[in-house]
């Protein structure tokens, strides 16, 4: 008996300690991901009463889910998304991993590079947006100014982002440039936690500075490559801050079954379209398939590297 | 065939920090050399350089017949074993041995052959498809082993192979290194800061110091003729004893006084020892070893004259030995091995007899060894 009442008390003790946490997780997490599968089964009606509009929602099933099995709008954010991971993961990845490697040692004022590469990371996207915003602009931007006077004539009057075929790339080079820091902070941890002899054996081993890299150091910070695909695979199907600030999802100028669509419009941006007009429940829905697709990436991907390590 | 040779190798670092200096040494074919030394020696730093892993300051180094200062550690065709084992953590244990050969374009069939045949003289053929973190210390340093042994390389390099092992495993491990060693025949070069390991795997030890190589010499040698009192105190374990004393002369004999006011006399005549006439009223060190001490109920001696008087402060039975801690009059502090049975109390007062042919004598200022033999 006396023990059962001091593990109940230990319990307790532990939950107590636990509780700032729980609070803030149940109502801004779970609480969340239940209801909004909860309004992706709803529909704001037209005659909804303004002042109460989540709890006037009408009840559709799963109306939502199959209309947007039909919405060519919906797939194209599926691939715009895709496009911009395939874009901006691979280049975070190697970015982080070659400042890493080039920072490892003990030059002087390498720690000023360090600082000086992950302080993007700090910066708010919108920020970050803004900025590359300025430097993509037509006329006066520097970029398309740069390039003017190499010869590339054609970003002069447009800018960038204005072209349907440079904005999302566009969009991209500022997030890799943003996020490449946080990386090599990882990958620079990982490094020197591999011991000096590991690299020295290899040296008497034979290999060559290149056969380092490819048979120790890589698949040595394989954990930080899996964690920064991950990040990056979360990042883009909830990119949403950078289209914001840089792009609306436009430029407005590609067709794709049978409607014109945003060149940039990934799927977090549609999703806050659809409730910025009203259609809480056609944007649960959406954001409810991003969730399912997030969660298989991240499986299949802790799966395959997981079998590779 | 394959012999080591350093001429006047040196490593200054930054800041004229001596890692070693004036190192020449010649290691032959086949020999199995121990370099030794407190840390900071440049025991380890002096491997280094063989391995190529440092750069040499000055000096010249050969492996073989040729000259390698600027060979690149791959071609140097050495092999090392490290402290730490540095196994490749994410590779099997198979791969970890084949890993050089791959590197170096063997045929598949003959890297199979390779590991396979070191898997088998470390007997670790069942743990090939482990990595390393499924592996016990032991079992790593067999691994680490069986890289070096792959390859079949001209030397062996060992940094303190031991260091991280229990102190059974060590032992065994000491054993099992020095039967590879007479079984695969290749030169080797093994530091340790550890003077049993020294004494028991060495052809030739190296003993160094800051720096510096102080004595080079088969292990019997140097624990009988040390040069120095660093050699003596460093090798041989409990170590010797160092006492400061005064030399004076009585009549035909020598008077051996400790220097420590109310301290011991003792009457001395060996052979050979007329050096001491030239250190007539001056202070050395003198060294006695613990096994050259004996208790006088043991020797079968009555006479009192003679005797090193001196109270039992505490004493360490081993079994078959008994090492007896003891304080002379002067505040000297004296260890004893004695025979297990041998048991004394604290506080019991003994007359020691300092066996006189085993004494050494030390310089106090060079530290040097003062008489021959």
């Amino acid at each position: 008996m006396k023990i059962n009442s001091r593990k109940t008390h230990d319990n307790l003790t532990a939950y107590l300690f636990l509780a700032p946490f729980l609070v803030v997780f149940f109502v801004f997490l779970a609480y969340p991901v239940v209801y909004s599968l909860v309004l992706s089964l709803h529909k704001v009606s037209w005659t909804t009463n303004l002042y109460n509009v989540f709890s006037d929602m009408k009840y559709v099933g799963v109306e939502n889910y199959i209309k947007l099995l039909h919405d060519s709008k919906f797939w194209w954010s599926l691939i715009v998304t895709g496009y911009y991971a395939v874009l901006t993961i691979p280049m975070t990845v190697f970015l982080g991993l070659i400042l890493a490697i080039l920072l490892n040692n003990k030059l002087p004022g390498v720690s000023l590079f360090r600082s000086a590469y992950f302080l993007p990371s700090v910066l708010d996207i919108l920020v970050v947006g803004i900025i590359w915003t300025l430097i993509y602009s037509p006329h006066f931007g520097i970029l398309p100014k740069i390039l003017d006077s190499m010869g590339f004539r054609a970003f002069i009057d447009k800018g960038i982002l204005a072209n349907p075929r440079t904005a999302l790339p566009g969009v991209a080079i500022a997030m890799v440039l943003r996020g490449a820091g946080f990386g090599m902070i990882l990958f620079l941890s990982a490094i020197q936690n591999i011991p000096v002899s590991v690299y020295e054996a290899a040296d008497i081993d034979g290999a060559n500075a290149w056969q380092k890299l490819i048979f120790i150091t890589i698949p040595l910070v394989k954990p930080i490559i899996l964690f920064l695909v991950i990040m990056g695979t979360i990042g883009s199907l909830n990119a949403f801050t950078e289209i914001y600030s840089m792009t609306q999802g436009g430029p407005y100028v590609v067709e794709f079954m049978g409607g014109i669509q945003g060149a940039t419009k990934v799927s977090g941006y549609y999703l806050f379209e659809k409730w910025e007009t009203m259609n809480y429940g056609y944007a649960a829905a959406v954001s409810y398939i991003l969730l399912v697709i997030t969660l298989g990436i991240s499986l299949v991907n802790a799966k395959v590297m997981r079998k590779k390590h | 065939m394959a012999e080591v040779v350093l001429k006047n190798i040196a490593k200054i670092y930054e800041g004229d920090v001596v890692g070693c200096k004036d190192i020449n040494l010649h290691i032959k074919d086949k020999e199995f050399c121990v370099l030794v030394g407190p840390s900071g020696c440049g025991k380890s730093t002096t491997l280094r350089l063989i391995a190529g892993l440092e750069e040499i300051t000055a000096g010249e180094l050969s492996i073989g017949d040729r000259i390698v200062n600027d060979v690149h550690p791959k071609e140097r065709d050495i092999a090392m074993v490290f402290q730490n084992y540095a196994l490749y953590p994410h590779m099997k244990v198979w791969d970890n041995l084949a890993f050089g050969l791959k590197l170096r374009k063997y045929p598949a069939d003959e890297i199979k052959k390779r590991v396979t045949e070191a898997a088998r003289i470390l007997e670790i053929e069942h743990l090939l498809d482990r990595r390393p973190k499924a592996l016990s210390g032991g079992q790593r340093q067999r691994v680490a082993l069986g890289r070096a042994i792959v390859r079949k390389p001209k030397v062996f390099l060992f940094d303190e192979p031991l260091s991280n092992l229990d102190a059974k495993l060590r032992v065994q491990m000491r054993v099992e290194i020095k039967k590879l060693h007479a079984k695969l025949q290749i030169t080797s070069i093994y530091v340790t800061h550890d003077q049993v390991e020294a004494m028991t795997m060495g052809d030739r030890i190296v003993v160094m110091k800051d720096g510096y190589i102080q004595q080079v010499d088969d292990p019997m040698k140097l624990y009988e003729q040390p040069v120095s009192k660093f050699v003596a105190g460093f090798i041989g374990s409990p170590p010797i004893n160092l006492i400061k004393v005064k030399i004076s002369r009585d009549g035909e004999r020598f008077l051996i006084s400790e220097a420590a006011a109310g301290g011991f006399k003792l009457k001395y005549t060996p052979k050979g020892r007329d050096f001491l006439a030239a250190f007539s009223g001056k202070n050395l060190i003198m060294g006695i070893r613990p096994e050259n001490i004996i208790d006088r109920i043991y020797a079968g001696v009555k006479e009192a004259e003679n005797t090193v008087p001196v109270v039992v402060e505490a004493e360490e039975p081993m079994g078959s030995e008994n090492y007896v801690h003891l304080k002379t009059a002067g505040g000297a502090e004296v260890v004893m091995k004695t025979e297990g049975s041998n048991r004394v109390k604290p506080g019991d007062r003994l007359e020691l007899i300092f066996n006189a042919e085993k004494i050494h004598f030390f310089h106090p200022g060079t530290e040097k060894r003062i008489n021959e033999n």
